[in-house]
């Protein structure tokens, strides 16, 4: 139901994704039938708060949750549920996180060479000691991190660079898809705009195609291509993201925009606040389906909304 | 917005490492002003939650006031050695909203119980069903529906925007005249977050607080401050009104944090980032302590402090670019733009 607007290469396509937590009555759905297409080389930003489902999503595509509904295409090849050895391997060789919480996501107890080649040690076993080391270091350097960096422990570090580092882990896998995790949420403003900085140019380099997952849309209107706005389990709005930011029609999407801070005492004086209340819909009687509003811009409403919006 | 109801002159914190010592406030003074809110702004490790903390006696350890003074209400908090004497301040006169709400309250006790508690000591006229009336009261302030049923549950039956909810009716029991609200946003969504200034906003009107709101993130307090003090390094580097801070920015720090919100970034072009890292506190700092950081930094800045200049009435910054005899150093563009795009999202809504 939903088609590339244009002729681009297909890399992640996610068909009707559902992710079931718990079984039998306990069983509960966070994943509702999600439908999306990441283009090669895109960033595509996945928007809610907590609970609506968005990290389930990431990493049920990381293979971490097993899904209980749909496919999930990863180059044509279907990577969810059972797939052979090799594929394994080769997913997570190209498809690599980076975690909110810099904090958290490293080992303690390793030094960040180790930290950095675990990836390698795994899936690329043939590697002697020097070109592992080499790999390391280069990795490090893309980060902007030096490479005595490498014998040392992450508490050592400021937690921009932590992240650094578990960017660095990420890349020295050659990945094709990062998929991003909240990862400036933890971190100070000034050092946001550094890691925001250093994603952006290793796209530019690399072609790397990200999934960016955050809360704040403020971040997603300045980094990402498109967004999929995701709402308990369910995608309510999907499109470009300035479209999406400037002509938005779920009452949802209009609840998260109205909530962005701007740095503009006038502005924010005048500002009125938008809750979004699920009520307002008649689903029961119409359920709502899949409108294209705009080429490429998707909501999720009945046929009488439709004609509202 | 007259009568000063604290005041901290020249106070200096300083910090016992390891047989080190760490200069953590140097020289700060500020007035706040009753019923006004007032934004504190800095990047981790500016000393901004340290310098809120002294107003409450919640100094680590090997943490000591150096010199200076805090006068609240006619007395020296800066001389309060007994916990006896803090206990007094503490709630009562000023009370406190921590970042983490999951870890600010007791998860063995209903939330009811923990607003009773502060009732209890603060407000001991409250008993029985006056107390219970009083509960309930400050649940629905808070904006927390079925507050009946919702005070007889545990911690975790409430989300983190709930739990939020609750710590601020806890704080608002103790009766305060100021509450302290250190980065109570950063750990929330984007939507809670906005329901939480608005909920602080209309409080404030209500029991008359004065508001010190402490936050790393510029973007945030637009909406809720009065007043924001930027702090670099222990000092407050400028205070203005937030149309001054936010319209007419006057030091290069501030400058840098303006233009490093993802807000203002333009699709395709990097965020301003500022280099390096903060000075370290162990050494004595000579000159303009953001200087090294500072692209448009002047020769003096390495060599002597620069003094408060006025811009406005309400309005000063520690920089010599505004010295008469400094060059004409102009702000980044996008600081320009501020006001316009203000303009023009409100077009787009």
């Amino acid at each position: 139901m939903m088609q590339p607007t244009e002729e681009r290469e297909v890399l992640l396509d996610v068909k009707d994704l559902h992710v079931t937590f718990g079984k039998g009555k306990k069983a509960f759905e966070a994943v509702k039938g999600v439908d999306f297409q990441v283009f090669k080389g895109e960033t595509f930003g996945i928007v809610g708060e907590s609970g609506s489902g968005k990290t389930t999503i990431g990493r049920a595509i990381m293979r971490i949750h097993p899904t209980s509904g749909g496919e999930i295409l990863y180059k044509g090849e279907r990577i969810n549920g059972k797939i052979s050895r090799q594929l394994d391997r080769k997913v997570i060789q190209e498809i690599q996180m980076i975690f909110q919480d810099p904090m958290a996501s490293l080992n303690e107890r390793a030094k960040v060479d180790y930290i950095v080649s675990e990836g390698l040690v795994n899936i690329k076993k043939g590697l002697s000691r020097k070109e592992r080391q080499d790999k390391v270091m280069q990795a490090l350097s893309d980060v902007g991190l030096l490479p005595e960096f490498a014998s040392r422990f992450p508490h050592e570090f400021s937690g921009g660079q932590r992240q650094r580092i578990g960017i660095a882990r990420a890349l020295i896998m050659e990945p094709e898809l990062i998929i991003a995790d909240e990862p400036i949420s933890a971190l100070d403003v000034s050092i946001r705009a550094q890691v925001l900085n250093l994603l952006a140019d290793l796209q530019k380099e690399k072609g790397i195609t990200y999934i960016f997952i955050a809360h704040d849309l403020s971040v997603m209107r300045y980094f990402t291509d498109r967004i999929a706005v995701v709402h308990l389990g369910k995608i309510v709005e999907l499109g470009n993201t300035e479209e999406i930011i400037t002509n938005a029609r779920h009452p949802y999407t209009k609840a998260l925009i109205s909530a962005i801070p701007m740095p503009d005492p006038e502005h924010e004086k005048n500002k009125v606040l938008t809750v979004y209340d699920p009520s307002q819909h008649d689903y029961d009687v119409d359920p709502p389906s899949w409108h294209e509003i705009v080429p490429g811009h998707f909501v999720l409403c009945n046929d009488r909304e439709a004609e509202i919006w | 917005m007259s009568e000063v109801i604290l005041s901290v002159q020249n106070l200096n914190i300083k910090f016992n490492l390891r047989g080190r010592v760490l200069h953590a406030i140097r020289g700060i003074d500020l007035d706040i002003y009753k019923g006004e809110s007032i934004a504190i702004v800095g990047e981790s490790g500016s000393g901004k939650s340290v310098f809120t903390k002294s107003f409450m006696g919640l100094l680590d350890g090997n943490g000591f006031i150096s010199s200076g003074s805090i006068l609240y209400d006619g007395r020296d908090l800066s001389k309060i050695t007994r916990a006896k004497d803090w206990q007094k301040i503490r709630g009562g006169e000023i009370a406190m909203i921590m970042q983490d709400p999951m870890t600010s309250l007791n998860p063995l006790k209903t939330i009811g119980d923990q607003i009773a508690e502060a009732i209890q000591i603060h407000q001991p006229e409250f008993k029985g069903e006056a107390l219970k009336q009083k509960i309930i009261g400050y649940l629905t302030d808070v904006g927390i529906t079925e507050p009946e049923r919702r005070a007889k549950q545990y911690p975790h039956e409430f989300s983190g925007g709930m739990r939020q909810r609750v710590v601020i009716a806890i704080a608002l029991a103790c009766n305060p005249k100021i509450l302290i609200c250190d980065e109570p946003t950063t750990a929330l969504d984007v939507t809670i977050q906005a329901q939480i200034i608005d909920l602080l906003k209309d409080l404030k009107k209500k029991y008359a607080l004065t508001i010190v709101f402490i936050t790393h993130d510029l973007g945030v307090v637009a909406n809720i401050a009065d007043r924001v003090a930027v702090m670099y390094a222990g000092q407050i580097i400028e205070l203005g009104m937030a149309n001054e801070i936010f319209y007419d920015p006057r030091h290069p720090y501030t400058w840098a944090l303006l233009s490093s919100l993802p807000q203002l970034g333009e699709k395709g072009v990097s965020l301003y980032t500022i280099h390096g890292t903060p000075p370290n506190l162990f050494k004595a700092v000579v000159g303009d302590a953001f200087a090294p950081r500072n692209p448009r930094a002047l020769k003096i800045d390495f060599i002597k402090e620069p003094p408060c200049f006025e811009v406005s009435p309400t309005h000063w910054a520690k920089t010599w670019l505004l010295d008469p005899r400094a060059p004409q150093v102009e702000p980044p563009e996008v600081i320009k733009y501020i006001r316009e795009l203000g303009v023009k999202n409100d077009a787009a809504n």
